[in-house]
């Protein structure tokens, strides 16, 4: 091909094939972005029918925290599993006040049987449904995590600093804490939440308490880090990835994040659920001064007296 | 020169300064239209520029013949033209006021075209003179007449110019599915209109009439916000503030803004990182404000709208006693002491 427009001829078609295949080896190597393979972490549900946050932003509401058994792939932990960590937060975002009333999972539930069992056989409105009669009050949003994405979730976040008040040493649940302040990562802080032989008297109730304790160390961590509207945008970008609402969008989703990032943890309460040892069989039944605790929590979401 | 010389007494010449691109050759009897008396006997509307400074000035130059009365004439060449040429036609009436009143008899009788009765002189000054005199009050009146239609109304209080400058800067955003990659135009645009609506109504107006207009801030704030007025009003307007006397400047960095994307590709969220600093003058003093913070924005109805803020304010100047720093909500706790594990 010694004809200079023989050489053009064929060098033309040559050049745009070259230049199509890159830009195909681009497109397939790069493409667009695409999320993370998402595992899920936690699920956001809407429920009752009561005011949500964003219509009613001044007003009181509740939100059950709720710690499931599940485990994906296990056939012994089904989901959605026990509601083994039960936790009711009243949120004043009026006064930036809230309060969790700390249910132990064996508590007897007003429908009868342990209330933790709701969420196995009902998921969450039936959890929600029987904590409502209990307490008198009614409940806006749901959260539920299993043990893999809290795990995620407490590492994603770079871990959370909690402090150990007394030794606990429980091979079962891995807890091995000497009393200090520990910025612990998702493996130590479900062993922390799931101890509950180093108390021998106390046992799942001081294990719920400390459930609550570390909700609270949670907001405290990622308070600290003072992210700011535009990071909490990053932040509930990234929870979102691994989070299943139902019956809200992302917007309400990073309203109520903005919410929890303005609460100071000094003025988060956290109270254990009276209960006497009167229930059936192991059952936990709720203590007559509890209606007092429950009364002090429904007029305002916060307890004042407790 | 020799042409120069013919044509005196007139200074220079009429035809030197016969505008351009103008018709000469209907230049009109003076007889015939000076009769007339406010009824063109014939001729065009290019007469009406051309012919006077051409025929009258001619006339005019010869002094022992000017029988006719030149204002008369010009006067019929006005009444012609005003149906026809406008803005020309009522320069040369009022010309001829002029040339009427300088030369003697009364302006009504000038325009209603008495020509018989009138003894009107030929006007004595060159005809360029009358020209810019005309074209001076010509100005003058339109001037005035515009200063009067746009000047506000007797007693009503003078307002301080305001200036509000506000301009996105860096964006950013995260998403949680597959777009989009960047904040949409119109949600950007939508944003920064907000924005500077908010400024508006929260320091330009309370400067300007020292207290803001709510229902001009509902405009901008949602109405959670607005209801939060009762408690961060401080923080949000600019109230109890010696008014502005002089311009209201509102500038600022760049505003940061950082959307929040849903799986559909829906923006939900922005936050916008503002931080402005209004200066103007009071009667009392210069007076600064710098107001810095995050604001949320979230749709509203076709709208964006302010639905959660952190704001700091700090108002300083000798238009206040002391300054002020005002900020909500407070900042977040330091974080607690950890020990590695």
């Amino acid at each position: 091909m010694k004809n200079p427009i023989v050489r053009l001829l064929v060098a033309i078609p040559l050049t745009g094939l070259l230049l199509a295949g890159a830009v195909a080896a681009a497109w397939f190597a790069v493409g667009s972005p695409q999320p993370a393979s998402a595992t899920t972490w936690f699920s956001v549900h809407r429920v009752g029918a009561s005011a949500s946050y964003a219509e009613n932003p001044g007003a009181p509401f509740y939100v059950l925290v709720l710690g499931n058994d599940s485990f994906p792939g296990n056939p012994d932990r089904p989901e959605p599993g026990l509601g083994d960590a039960i936790h009711v937060v009243g949120v004043n975002p009026t006064t930036g006040d809230a309060s969790i009333i700390d249910v132990p999972r064996d508590t007897e539930a007003p429908g009868g049987g342990k209330i933790n069992a709701f969420n196995a056989t009902g998921g969450l409105p039936a959890t929600v449904g029987q904590l409502e009669r209990m307490m008198g009050i009614d409940i806006a949003y749901a959260i539920t995590t299993g043990f893999p994405g809290f795990i995620d979730m407490v590492d994603e976040i770079g871990g959370i600093d909690i402090e150990v008040t007394e030794p606990m040493v429980d091979r079962d649940s891995g807890t091995d804490f000497q009393p200090g302040t520990y910025r612990m990562t998702g493996e130590s802080l479900l062993a922390y939440a799931r101890d509950r032989k180093s108390y021998p008297a106390e046992g799942d109730r001081q294990r719920s308490f400390n459930q609550g304790k570390a909700i609270i160390a949670a907001l405290a961590t990622l308070r600290a880090q003072n992210p700011g509207a535009a990071g909490t945008a990053k932040l509930i970008a990234t929870l979102a990835r691994h989070t299943k609402t139902e019956g809200m969008d992302l917007g309400e989703l990073y309203d109520l994040g903005r919410l929890a990032l303005t609460l100071d943890p000094a003025r988060v309460k956290n109270v254990l659920l009276p209960t006497g040892a009167s229930g059936n069989g192991t059952n936990l039944a709720v203590a007559a001064s509890a209606q007092d605790l429950f009364a002090d929590f429904r007029d305002d979401a916060i307890l004042q007296n407790h | 020169m020799p042409v120069t010389a013919s044509l005196r007494p007139a200074a220079i010449p009429a035809i030197f300064r016969r505008p351009r691109n103008t018709a000469v050759a209907d230049a009109l009897p003076s007889e015939n239209v000076t009769s007339s008396a406010g009824a063109p006997a014939r001729g065009t509307i290019r007469t009406e520029r051309t012919s006077p400074p051409v025929e009258t000035r001619v006339r005019g130059s010869m002094d022992g013949m000017g029988t006719k009365p030149r204002a008369l004439q010009n006067a019929a060449r006005s009444s012609r033209s005003s149906s026809s040429t406008g803005v020309v036609s009522r320069c040369t009436a009022l010309r001829n006021a002029m040339d009427s009143t300088l030369s003697g008899p009364p302006r009504d009788a000038h325009f209603r075209g008495s020509a018989r009765t009138l003894t009107v002189m030929p006007h004595p000054n060159p005809r360029a003179s009358r020209a810019w005199r005309a074209a001076l009050v010509t100005c003058a009146t339109a001037t005035a007449i515009a200063v009067t239609a746009v000047a506000p109304p007797a007693g009503a209080a003078k307002k301080p110019k305001a200036v509000v400058k506000m301009t996105p800067g860096e964006v950013t955003i995260y998403k949680t599915g597959n777009g989009p990659d960047a904040l949409p135009p119109d949600v950007q645009s939508a944003v920064m209109t907000t924005l500077t609506g908010y400024v508006n109504a929260a320091t330009v107006t309370p400067l300007r009439k020292g207290a803001a207009n709510d229902a001009a801030l509902g405009t901008a704030l949602a109405a959670p916000v607005v209801a939060r007025l009762a408690t961060d009003r401080s923080v949000l307007v600019d109230e109890g503030l010696p008014k502005a006397v002089g311009r209201i400047s509102v500038k600022g960095a760049p505003v940061a803004l950082t959307g929040l994307a849903d799986g559909g590709g829906n923006v939900v969220v922005v936050t916008a990182d503002v931080a402005t600093t209004a200066t103007t003058k009071t009667a009392k003093g210069p007076l600064k404000i710098t107001r810095s913070g995050e604001l949320v924005l979230e749709p509203d109805n076709g709208t964006w709208k302010i639905t959660g803020y952190t704001l700091t304010v700090d108002r300083v100047g000798k238009a206040i006693k002391a300054p002020t720093t005002t900020t909500v909500p407070a900042a977040p706790a330091a974080p607690t002491p950890t020990v590695a594990r």
